[in-house]
């Protein structure tokens, strides 16, 4: 311990401590709002996605993505880009979430980030294909049965690419609740 | 939380959706730290065991996330289960389990074999038997057979013959339908998505029947609807579901003298074609993507594979034409019951008051007592009055679920362009 910094306790990491988390996700959030309110008002809804937990944020990435006509080569080129940012954004956030008093997990954490993103965009284009059918075909059946597909395929994706092990945990229940599962006091 | 914030993004002034999204950003940021806070001390004790002893200092947590794995899965339980005691963190006790087999993807193979169970079971309890009555005689209108005449009924409810349009997945033809009781001494026709035989009778069809391009369905409504006018000598009142609303923008695009009297609208398809393919570039990967879907539903559902492929390709090529020309076309009188549940795919913008809102799904408007009785009111010329509570709530419904819709860059426009001061529902209008 001599030669290293020293670290927060755990109990002083406070989630108002975490002024970069908060600072990117709202910041994010607002720049895209602010963004649609000028091009595209009727879609400003869609803003607060942007900094969302991965599979959430990932299904607004991908309804952009398809919502305009492109050529393959803009697409390809538009779905390399999404891939990248959305990959580096979740690891600025994870880094930045991460408790103080933990070393942060390194940058090269992108490589597995960018795979995981992959995958969760494979996972959830066939929804996002139902979303542009009911675009289309505007009626409730479909978009009732989207949305718990949706929560439901989002549920075991949600800390996907948090840790190397994510693929062999399932969220912990701590996530949504952090005094839940705390042993009482003695 | 998305949810709410879309719904305040959109019931208040564009500029507001600003600190909303930051407000709502503000909860992404307590997810992302709640979440990753959980992870991180897991990771960071299955290291600080793995790596050292149990009573060393503080595990340097981060080195889990460049690493595949820990070095086994063996090793990884072990450490899991001696981590409690050690922890000096109280919320290292919640430490994710980390299984020997891969419980991520297994649980996300669960919930796609779910999903798809589900669907299917919808499907086979919901949906309609594919050839229901397909050979049922044919039933010209309330307690009549063989062809209609003016004459022939006493004009209790309206004093025009009534012609209903069923819609997706629906069959023709029955006596026993709830519209006809609706409206006793009235001449109530069913449409029939085949046409009509040389007596001028609907054929009988099946549930595939109605996968048919926009165009063709708003011909065979218009033939019927003359045949209909030519033998009463009246105008024909319509009374359409679902599908059978886009068959009448159709009708009223391609026919727009067609002899149509007052119209209800049950299940409303509203602003179709929103989206759509033109099949290049990019748009391809999304039309076959949808083919595929629509084949995979399809396939689980009693329509068979080609689900509703012929009519989604149509609306997608002039469903918003149609839509927008037979607003141009609308008739004197109309009135759309909407189910509170299709409230999650109307446009974010105030309901004109042509419409009223009930308590009900998608497509079960033609045997609902409250839409039937509202039907009979509307189509007798007296006043109808929906529940306003019910206006409000689809209103804010509509807004919330902007939320998981493809983004619009502008409210469509009908319905939100045109004038939401119509005249109240059940009062004629000056043509």
């Amino acid at each position: 311990m001599d030669g290293e910094p020293q670290r927060p306790s755990a109990r002083s990491d406070r989630f108002l401590a975490h002024r970069g988390l908060i600072a990117l996700c709202c910041g994010t959030a607002m720049a895209e709002a602010f963004l649609l309110i000028v091009v595209a008002p009727a879609a400003r809804a869609l803003a607060p996605q942007v900094s969302a937990l991965p599979p959430l944020a990932i299904f607004h990435d991908l309804r952009w993505l398809y919502s305009t006509e492109r050529s393959w080569l803009w697409f390809a080129l538009l779905l390399a880009g999404l891939l990248v940012a959305r990959a580096a954004l979740n690891t600025a956030l994870v880094r930045l979430a991460w408790p103080a008093h933990l070393t942060p997990p390194p940058l090269a954490a992108m490589r597995g980030a960018i795979v995981v993103t992959t995958l969760a965009c494979l996972l959830i284009s066939p929804l996002v294909s139902l979303t542009f059918g009911v675009a289309i075909l505007p009626f409730s059946w479909p978009f009732l049965a989207l949305l718990p597909a949706m929560l439901l395929i989002a549920l075991p994706l949600s800390h996907a690419g948090l840790a190397g092990t994510w693929w062999r945990t399932l969220p912990p229940a701590s996530a949504a609740c952090s005094r839940c599962s705390r042993p009482p006091p003695r | 939380m998305l949810t709410a914030a879309a719904a305040l993004s959109t019931a208040l002034p564009p500029p507001d959706a600003v600190p909303i999204a930051g407000l709502a950003g503000l909860v992404n940021a307590r997810a992302w730290y709640g979440l990753t806070a959980a992870i991180a001390r897991g990771v960071g004790q299955t290291h600080a065991e793995l790596d050292r002893p149990a009573s060393a200092q503080t595990a340097p947590a981060g080195a889990g996330l460049a690493q595949t794995a820990p070095a086994g899965p063996g090793l990884a339980l072990s450490a899991l289960a001696q981590a409690g005691p050690a922890a000096e963190d109280p919320a290292a006790l919640a430490l994710p389990d980390v299984h020997r087999v891969p419980a991520g993807p297994m649980a996300l193979a669960a919930v796609i074999a779910l999903v798809i169970a589900l669907t299917r079971l919808v499907f086979f309890f919901g949906g309609p038997a594919a050839t229901a009555n397909s050979q049922a005689p044919v039933a010209w209108a309330a307690g009549t057979q063989g062809p209609a005449h003016a004459g022939d009924t006493a004009a209790d409810a309206g004093d025009h013959p009534v012609l209903e349009i069923a819609g997706f997945g629906s069959w023709c033809c029955g006596q026993d339908r709830a519209l006809a009781k609706a409206l006793p001494g009235t001449l109530v026709q069913q449409f029939s998505y085949l046409g009509t035989n040389r007596r001028g009778q609907p054929r009988p069809y099946g549930a595939k029947a109605s996968n048919i391009p926009l165009p063709e369905l708003g011909d065979r409504i218009a033939a019927q609807l003359w045949r209909l006018h030519v033998e009463t000598g009246k105008p024909v009142d319509i009374v359409a579901e679902s599908e059978g609303t886009l068959g009448l923008d159709a009708m009223l695009a391609q026919h727009p003298d067609a002899p149509v009297g007052s119209v209800v609208l049950l299940s409303p398809i509203v602003a179709p074609g929103q989206y759509g393919y033109k099949g290049t570039g990019s748009s391809l990967l999304t039309r076959d993507e949808l083919e595929a879907l629509i084949w995979f539903v399809g396939g689980l559902s009693p329509f068979g594979s080609s689900g509703a492929q012929t009519l989604i390709s149509s609306v997608n090529s002039v469903g918003a034409r149609f839509a927008s020309a037979a607003a141009e076309h609308a008739p004197v009188r109309m009135l759309e019951v909407i189910p509170l549940a299709d409230a999650v795919t109307l446009p974010a913008c105030p309901l004109p008051r042509s419409v009223v809102v009930i308590p009900a799904f998608h497509g079960e408007l033609l045997d609902d007592p409250v839409a039937l009785r509202i039907v009979h009111r509307f189509l007798t010329d007296r006043s109808v009055t929906g529940v306003p509570s019910l206006r409000t709530t689809a209103e804010i419904v509509a807004a919330a679920a902007t939320a998981w819709r493809m983004p619009e860059s502008a409210a469509p426009s009908p319905p939100c362009k045109s004038a939401p001061a119509g005249p109240a529902p059940g009062h004629r209008r000056a043509r």
